[in-house]
């Protein structure tokens, strides 16, 4: 029977082979990673003087770039006001009405909607998030002055970092003058807030972070 | 067919005249032509650079538009880029990252010396190979490895999308010794 003959190339390439990894030379384990998009967010640019001494931001934008994004929504808006702006308006939304943020020293108080009912301020993501994802609004007493995006993993949504990149990307692009946005991570959610840049500097420093990891 | 020949060569070198598609340009009496006004404004010198929140891996690209001197003149639409660049500016492309991130010392530029993952600090990047001319470039590019949770990237220039990935894809693999699969590229030159 022919078949106890090993084909030519069999008899070259597999000797090749163990001396190959006889010396360390084997297939690298990266070399199945996957190609992957990384996508890069666009702040707006800035000009300097043509002796580079002096940079300013080159795009001039107020408050209507920023309310063009969150369906009506700007800094300084009462609880009613903001309430009003929400996909369902909820019943009995009055500064009085409203909890405590106890992370902050000074009367902060807020309400929050779920992501998946904000329908305009969801900023279009396509990527997933978990269900119990949600969009907290906080006021101090002349009004709100920040808006929180509180993205959770679930078993469906392990990894909402992408999500949460394609709703940063959308207020990276508008000037710290109009709003700051800041993404980072608390233990397995992605949080974006956007602050009001006029608020004090107290207030703006503060960053949420879920009991668990508080500890 | 010697006329019809005769009649393609004519097209063709039609075609092929500059000036065939332009308005008619005047000519002086010594044939010399007129001084014709470009009306499309040319643009001014755009450094990018690539800069990293090594914590969330948001990657921003950060563009210093530098204004030209009165008596500068643009080549081919485009203003020369300054060949030294100072630290200040360096320094400010750092800020979209920091003023956007839970910790500012997590913002460092894009290209990464090799051993990064061990000592993410921004004093283990480079900010002039982080940086590109808009007169030298059209695409900023940045490629880069995973090691846990952390990209770990280097940048490249190129005159095209795929080129500035490819290069910073060859850059990455040589300098870090590891594949780099994740990929992204933005123009150089901000949207008018």
């Amino acid at each position: 029977m022919p078949a106890t003959t090993a084909p030519s190339w069999r008899r070259h390439f597999v000797p090749a082979l163990v001396l190959l990894a006889g010396f360390g030379v084997t297939a690298p384990a990266w070399s199945q990673d996957e190609p992957m998009d990384l996508p890069i967010l666009k702040p707006p640019p800035s000009v300097w003087d043509h002796q580079m001494l002096n940079g300013r931001t080159l795009l001039s934008q107020t408050v209507s770039d920023l309310t063009a994004i969150t369906t009506g929504i700007s800094f300084g808006m009462g609880p009613g006001e903001v309430n009003a702006h929400m996909p369902v308006p909820a019943q009995g939304i009055s500064w009085s009405a409203l909890p405590a943020a106890t992370e902050f020293l000074d009367d902060i108080r807020y309400f929050w909607i779920r992501f998946d009912e904000a329908r305009g301020l969801r900023m279009e993501a396509k990527a997933c998030v978990g269900a119990d994802s949600y969009i907290v609004f906080l006021f101090q007493a002349r009004g709100l002055f920040r808006m929180s995006y509180r993205l959770v993993p679930d078993v469906a949504c392990p990894h909402p970092a992408v999500a949460a990149l394609e709703i940063f990307g959308r207020f990276v692009s508008l000037a710290t003058e109009v709003v700051i946005a800041e993404h980072y991570r608390a233990g397995a959610m992605e949080i974006i807030d956007l602050t009001d840049p006029t608020a004090l500097s107290a207030l703006r420093a503060v960053r949420w972070q879920p009991k668990a990891v508080e500890q | 067919m010697s006329g019809k020949r005769a009649l393609v060569a004519c097209i063709v070198a039609l075609l092929a005249s500059p000036g065939s598609m332009a308005a008619p340009t005047q000519m002086n009496d010594d044939s010399v032509p007129m001084v014709v006004t470009d009306t499309t404004k040319a643009r001014q010198c755009v450094i990018a650079y690539l800069v990293t929140d090594t914590v969330t891996n948001d990657t921003f690209v950060s563009r210093e538009q530098i204004e030209p001197t009165p008596d500068e003149s643009a080549a081919h639409g485009l203003y020369a880029c300054p060949t030294n660049i100072p630290a200040r500016v360096a320094a400010r492309a750092l800020e979209p990252c920091i003023t956007r991130t839970g910790d500012l010392r997590s913002c460092v530029f894009g290209d990464m010396a090799r051993g990064f993952e061990t000592q993410p600090d921004v004093r283990m990047t480079a900010e002039n190979t982080s940086r590109c001319a808009s007169d030298l470039a059209n695409f900023i590019g940045i490629a880069c490895w995973k090691s846990g949770e952390r990209n770990i990237c280097d940048v490249a220039c190129g005159k095209t999308d795929q080129e500035a990935r490819d290069l910073a894809r060859g850059r990455c693999e040589v300098k870090q010794q590891k594949r780099c699969p994740i990929t992204g590229a933005v123009e150089i030159l901000p949207p008018q």
